[in-house]
This record gives structure tokens, sequence and C-alpha cells, in this order.
């Protein structure tokens, strides 16, 4: 199924930053499907528009459901697989003889519904879930230096999650700008050389570094590699 | 409650006794070190009482940091309460009497309860990505904490988190999703 699935930290980060509008071009370019979990929109819809502080961010994403850019998508399936998966993931690592939970359901039910529709990718931005689909032994050495205890590693779960996830491909929010950038969705914003020098480059680095600081999980290096690859083209 | 968290919340409430006994110099960093010490349990049990008292801690320390707290027995009286209750395993009492610690700080004064109410909430974000660090995802962590992920996402994006870790391949990424959209 052409469909990509996001987690609840790129549509925050992508709100936060006044940027949630560059869905529907992208969508629209993609011509397939852009889902989030029932678990997602509670987080991302209901919780704030239960409080103050997010409320209007909560509004926002919800015009982008009602509006038909991002649809919810929820079966038994996801209900039934995310907590095994819940079971699975959250035993990977062991600290002191207690398992270390590491991850949530929703972020889980976004996984869970990628492997359902058989989607092409995830927009993840948190840092934890994607360690643990790619490289679940820098997640390993991060536990055990910041918990200063031996992590115990149970393969047996680990594999079986990795057999679970595997055609799965993570993406953040940061790379979808990029190309949204590329497309030309972002134009509006370039200023003329006169204002700034190097106009385009300040703009894709003012996006990045936006996104990095409401929360995306990407390094000072990545952004700059990001600029680097974007400058040859 | 876990044995060893037990332990660990009469451990550090005995040692913030003995901080709030005597008034000294570099009391409220004291403090703050004490709620970085039972994060490590925050994040391992994810027990609502390892996370109130590091919440409760931490929101001390900002108090004494700001000069907002100044006279410590007011606290200390019931902290020691609150350890004589965990001591003789009275869970529930030392709940109740923990939750009576955290209306105190919201009821001090007035004109700063506001102030005092922002101290408390931006302590559960504080030691939400404290516990994100440890490597708990954004979502766990902020369930665990009661604040939503908006407010912890904010917070995370100006942390050093992200770039602690080796950098992934960007350029495989980037060309992996400009595929997506072509």
């Amino acid at each position: 199924m052409k469909a990509i699935i996001f987690d609840s930290g790129p549509l925050i980060s992508l709100t936060l930053n006044n940027l949630l509008w560059v869905l529907e071009p992208l969508k629209q370019k993609y011509k397939g499907d852009f889902f989030i979990t029932s678990a997602v929109k509670e987080e991302v819809v209901d919780y704030p528009l239960k409080t103050k502080k997010f409320k209007f961010e909560g509004f926002q994403v919800l015009k982008s459901i009602r509006d038909g850019v991002l649809s919810v998508f929820e079966t038994d399936y996801v209900r039934k697989e995310t907590g095994k998966m819940m079971d699975l993931a959250n035993n990977i690592f062991e600290v002191h003889g207690k398992p270390f939970k590491s991850l949530h359901y929703p972020e889980l039910s976004v996984l869970v519904a990628a492997k359902e529709v058989k989607a092409e990718a995830v927009v993840v931005d948190e840092q934890s879930t994607r360690l643990l689909m790619e490289n679940p032994s820098r997640m390993e050495q991060l536990v055990k230096k910041r918990m200063h205890a031996k992590v115990f590693l149970n393969r047996q779960c680990l594999e079986e999650f990795q057999s679970a996830m595997r055609h799965i491909n993570v993406i953040r929010s940061t790379e979808l700008v990029t190309i949204a950038y590329e497309c030309g969705f972002l134009n509006k914003y370039i200023a003329k050389p006169t204002t700034i020098p190097k106009p385009k480059e300040e703009l894709l680095d003012g996006l990045l570094w936006g996104l990095k600081l409401n929360g995306c999980a990407i390094s000072e290096r990545e952004i700059n590699q990001i600029l680097k690859v974007e400058r040859k083209r | 409650m876990d044995s060893k968290v037990k332990e660990d919340i009469k451990s550090v409430l005995t040692q913030l006794i003995t901080i709030l006994s005597r008034k000294e110099q570099g009391d409220a960093l004291k403090v703050k070190e004490l709620s970085n010490h039972v994060i490590h349990n925050a994040t391992l049990f994810q027990d609502e009482d390892s996370i109130s008292v590091t919440v409760l801690v931490y929101a001390l320390s900002k108090l004494m940091e700001s000069g907002t707290i100044r006279e410590y027995g007011e606290f200390r009286k019931p902290i020691e309460t609150a350890y004589k209750f965990l001591n003789r395993n009275d869970v529930e009492r030392f709940r109740r009497r923990l939750r009576k610690i955290f209306v105190l700080i919201s009821s001090k004064d007035s004109k700063l309860r506001l102030y005092v109410e922002d101290v408390l909430n931006h302590a559960q974000i504080r030691r939400g990505c404290k516990i994100c660090e440890h490597g708990v995802s954004c979502a766990k962590s902020a369930e665990l904490l009661n604040i939503s992920q908006w407010e912890l996402m904010q917070y995370l994006g100006k942390t050093r988190l992200a770039d602690e870790l080796k950098s992934s391949d960007v350029r495989s990424r980037l060309r992996f999703t400009r595929k997506l959209f072509t």
C-alpha cells in the first residue's frame, strides 16, 4: 500500500514550526496516504484540546485530519499486535534484573500499522524508537552509560522484534521538509540576496534547526551534512 | 512498592532532611544532585513514587535556588513525616504526605503561586528530559511525568541529546525519502 505513517513527534515538530501545511503538497506529490493511528491522534489532538497551552496546535492537527491530509488508521490487528510488540520491545534490555521499558503504546502502534498496510515508511522524530530499530547495540550502550549499570540483552526478544520490523523504513520530519524544500514548496520564504546572502541555504538551515530545536532528534552534524548535500544539487 | 525503590527513596529523604536541617551555602545544588540520583530508579522502575520524589526534590532545589524558600523548617517537618510513614511501610500515608507537600509548595503565596506552579511544571518537564536521556521514548517519558509530549519535545530540542549519538546515514535516508516523492 502506498502509505506513510506518522508518529506524534514529527507532527509536533512541524506544527511548532508552522510547517504542518507542508504535508498537503507533499501528499499530493506522494499520491498515497498519510496515516496516523488513534493512539497518536490522542496525543497530538485529543490531549492538547483539553489543555490551555497547546490547544490551538491541537486544532491545527485536527484540521489536517478533517481536510483529509492525515487519516486515522485503526484496526483490531493494530490494537492486539501493539500489545504484543510492547511485551517484546520492553523486554529486549534488562537492568538490575528488571525489564527496561523504553517504548510506549503510541510509537509501537505506528510500527504495527506500518507492518499491516506494508507502508513505505514511518516518520519518527524521537530517538529511542529509531535506535531500537536501526541500531540496538547503540541503544544498549546508551542505556548502560546512563544507568551506570550492566545491561542484559535478550537476544530472542531482539531478534523477534527486528524480524517483525524488518521492512519498515524510518524517516524524520527533517528529511520530509528537505524534500519539500527541494520541490519548491517553501520558495515563498526565500529572501532576496540583498536581504541575506545565500538565501536558499539559509532558509534550509533555518528549517532544519527549527525542527531540531522543537524536538526532532537530529544532530548538528547531520544538519550540516544535509546542507552540504543540498549545496551540491 | 519495590523494596529497592523504597530503600532508595528513604536514603534520598534522609539526605534531604539533613540538608534542610542546616542552612549552608550550596544547599540548592546538593538538593538538585539528590534529584538526579532518584532519576535512575524513576527510569528503570517507572513507578509513581520515584517520579513524584524526583519532581518534588528538583522543584525544591529550584525554589531554594531562587530564594523563594528561605525557611527550611516548613518543608523539613512534612518530609520527616513522609519518611516516618515510609519507614513504617505505610505507603499510602507516605504518598498522601507527598501530595500535601506539593500542595504546600503550590499554596505558599498567591503571588508566588503561578511561579511555583510553573516551577513544578518545569520540574516535570526537566525530569522527563532526563528520563529520555536514559533511553526511554518521548511518549513514555511524557506519560510517566504526566505532561504532554508537546511540552517535552519543545524542551528536548534544546538539549544536546541528539548530538551525543553517532550520526545516522543522512545521505541514504535523504535519498530514500526523495525516491518516495518521485
